[in-house]
């Protein structure tokens, strides 16, 4: 089958041709600019510029390109993309050239479904179908789905346009605002400025903080530093400079300081500083799991980690002590280390888990303790004879249990309840149920060695739903 | 000047999603699955049919040849049922390991990973490590109003933090690629006269098919084997198939209302 070859690319289309251009020096939050290309952005609060996909959305909010400020190729370039722009509320209605739905625009980029025809006159006249733009496939997923329109009520076309006079209104997304950051910097006396900013207001071990500096001088700026952690990271010889660091992995700093210094060509120097404090807090993303938190001295020690599934995972990393024992590559959900732990009885080792993912964030899990201690707690393992049943099955559960000292009592318990004990260290199993409702049932193993000493494992979940 | 601006609107319109043109008189059908291509009768784009029950937008051709070598595998379904599956969560990216992108209005050469994670490729030794020497061939600009669809993630430092060949030797599809669940199914119960979207699909033994009410009237989904009782607006009913076989089932409130799971090992 022979391909329509292409009429016109894609690229020289997306993208608005400026009618008028004029030259401007600095740009002021709420600014149109443009460099030597066609296309137009809306430069934001956030120090970031804003592309309109279709001319269509650029005359919703503008009536023509008169207000449009040139810049420098590279001006524009270190000005990094925020997302495209959507429609103004309140101007227009849209559609996708394939389902009939016809969506006027609510605020914070929603899509509000018009139910029926007569709601759509009531609210944009009799010549309704006039006003309805196609919105290009690709552009739909700049929008969310709100509530629908059922009646002329529900939505009040001139309010909601009036309570979006900017497109800055509508960039609901609050962007991680690193420290307070006076965006515009036209000191009345001074000949110039800086203006800094960081990628992350805050940030995890290990993490990539991006530094970004931009600043103006009247006598030209020869020169711009970025410093992390007291530590020149990136020196540029233009007015814009970014540079990456990777905050350290261990150390005993609750903060670190990103400092921005421009020097002039007059020597005068600007300087900023950010303070980016460090979480530590854990995060619910990643899970930690020690089998055994008591073992004896020279037996194995093992810590297990679990990354969620809405992880994208590039590596994962066990850490005994602070320092790193075990590393797991991309894409590896479940990392597991396992050694003998040869400490005196008493020795407590600290564990943590430190998930990255593919763009730079990280995950820790809260910390767990593996203790040496003279008897060591019994391994507990539940298996469930299926993970998800319908409603009125049974579940087989077993539970099995070792220790160096032998097992007295293994337990089964359900929802924290004790449902069949056995005596000894062979296996216990049951048939739990039938299951008459829908929901989780949690299951336990618990097993007593001959010391006295008892453990439970983690939950281990079934599902129940229902099969009719 | 006005009036050319408004043409060049016009064509941006035909041209930004990725338009398949179809010569032949192909024959439509409402047996499709997931991960099949589908288009409409009347417009010509091409949509991914997801796990999710979503189609998914390729933003372009660059798009769309990244992972597929041509358009043979498209298939035609009726416009009103391709109206009723909803569009996708996010557009199609790159299919990692292919090719390296730019924006034209930022000199950075990214690299391309799982997900749509941009990686900076900081030099041209690295971008000739990793993608050879006609490295620069490889590199294909991004329009601005795409760039969104990517995430800018941790930049390349060495080349033993990317393998080209095995990021997409691993996402062999762009299910995989968004990280979705594959052993799910996902059909939409459109309106009446849509009825079930695919009407008829084929699923591998052992997935999980899940049917979503978008209609805004309640409908069932009625099987010899199988009741899911009734569902409002916006409930689903899931069940698990482990026997392979052909399954008809229907809606129990309009019984015109018809679909078939085909179940194969």
């Amino acid at each position: 089958m022979p391909l329509r070859p292409f009429l016109l690319s894609a690229l020289s289309l997306l993208g608005l041709l400026a009618a008028a251009t004029s030259s401007a020096a600095t740009l002021t939050p709420g600014d149109l600019v443009k460099a030597s290309g066609p296309s137009v952005y809306y430069y934001a609060e956030n120090g970031k510029r804003y592309v309109f996909p279709t001319e269509k959305t650029y005359l919703t909010w503008y009536a023509d390109f008169s207000s449009v400020k040139t810049v420098t190729d590279a001006e524009l370039g270190a000005l990094m993309i925020g997302g495209n722009a959507t429609y103004r509320p309140g101007v227009k209605l849209v559609k996708i050239t394939t389902d009939p739905k016809v969506y006027a625009i609510g605020p914070g980029n929603q899509l509000r479904w018009i139910k029926t025809e007569q709601v759509a006159k009531e609210l944009y006249g009799a010549d309704w179908a006039t006003q309805v733009d196609d919105i290009p496939d690709p552009f739909f997923i700049n929008y969310m789905l709100g509530a629908e329109v059922s009646s002329a009520g529900d939505y009040d076309r001139t309010a909601l346009r009036d309570a979006a006079p900017t497109i800055q209104a509508t960039l609901t997304a609050p962007a991680p605002a690193p420290a307070p950051v006076p965006t515009p910097t036209p000191a009345p006396t001074s000949t110039g400025g800086i203006q800094f900013s960081v990628s992350k207001a805050m940030v995890r071990a290990g993490d990539v903080e991006t530094l970004t500096a931009s600043a103006s001088s009247t006598s030209g700026i020869a020169k711009i530093e970025l410093y992390f952690d007291g530590s020149l990271i990136q020196t540029c010889n233009s007015t814009t400079c970014t540079g990456e660091a990777t905050v350290p992995i261990s150390g005993t700093k609750s903060s670190y300081e990103a400092r921005a210094k421009a020097i002039a060509v007059n020597t005068d120097t600007f300087e900023k500083l950010i303070t980016v404090p460090l979480d530590t807090s854990a995060s619910a993303l990643a899970r930690l799991t020690i089998e055994r938190p008591i073992i004896r001295q020279g037996q194995v020690g093992s810590a297990i980690v679990d990354a969620d599934a809405s992880v994208a995972v590039l590596r994962t990393d066990i850490y005994r002590d602070s320092v790193s024992v075990k590393a797991c590559a991309s894409g590896i959900r479940q990392c597991r280390w396992s050694d003998p732990l040869t400490g005196a009885v008493g020795t407590v080792y600290d564990f943590y888990g430190l998930v990255t993912d593919t763009i730079g964030r990280t995950y820790q899990t809260p910390h767990k303790t593996i203790t040496v201690g003279t008897n060591d707690t019994p391994f507990v393992t539940v298996a469930v004879g299926k993970s998800s049943i319908y409603t009125g099955e049974t579940v087989d559960v077993t539970v099995m249990a070792s220790d160096d000292d032998g097992i007295t009592m293994i337990d089964i318990l359900k929802d924290g309840a004790v449902i069949k004990t056995c005596q000894g260290a062979s296996p216990c199993s049951m048939v739990t149920g039938p299951w008459p409702s829908v929901g989780a049932l949690h299951f336990n193993g618990r097993a007593t060695d001959t010391l006295g000493l008892s453990a439970t494992n983690d939950d281990t979940v079934v599902t129940v739903t229902s099969a009719y | 000047m006005r009036k050319k601006l408004l043409r060049a609107g016009a064509a941006l319109l035909g041209a930004a999603s990725l338009a398949l043109p179809f010569a032949g008189h192909a024959a439509t059908t409402s047996a499709f699955s997931t991960g099949d291509l589908i288009r409409g009768e009347t417009v010509n784009t091409v949509y991914y049919y997801s796990p999710d029950g979503r189609r998914y937008v390729f933003p372009n051709e660059k798009t769309y040849f990244t992972w597929y070598a041509d358009f043979s595998g498209v298939k035609m379904i009726p416009d009103n049922l391709l109206g009723a599956i909803p569009l996708g969560t996010s557009n199609v990216t790159y299919r990692p390991g292919v090719k390296m992108v730019k924006i034209t209005t930022d000199p950075k050469v990214y690299a391309v990973d799982q997900g749509g994670v941009l990686r900076w490729v900081k030099t041209e030794q690295l971008a000739e490590t990793l993608f050879g020497l006609n490295w620069k061939q490889k590199i294909e600009d991004v329009p601005d109003a795409f760039f969104v669809n990517y995430k800018v993630g941790t930049a390349l430092e060495t080349s033993a933090d990317y393998n080209a060949a095995n990021v997409m030797t691993l996402t062999p599809n762009i299910a995989t690629d968004k990280q979705f669940d594959e052993t799910l199914v996902t059909i939409t119960i459109g309106s009446v006269s849509n009825g079930f979207v695919p009407t008829s699909t084929t699923v591998k033994k052992g997935k999980t098919v899940t049917w979503t009410n978008r209609d805004i009237v309640p409908h069932t989904v009625t099987g010899s084997a199988f009741d899911s009782g009734t569902l409002q607006p916006g409930q689903s009913y899931t069940r698990t198939f482990s026997a392979t076989g052909s399954f008809d089932y229907a809606c129990g409130i309009h019984p015109v209302m018809q679909g078939t799971i085909n179940v194969v090992n």
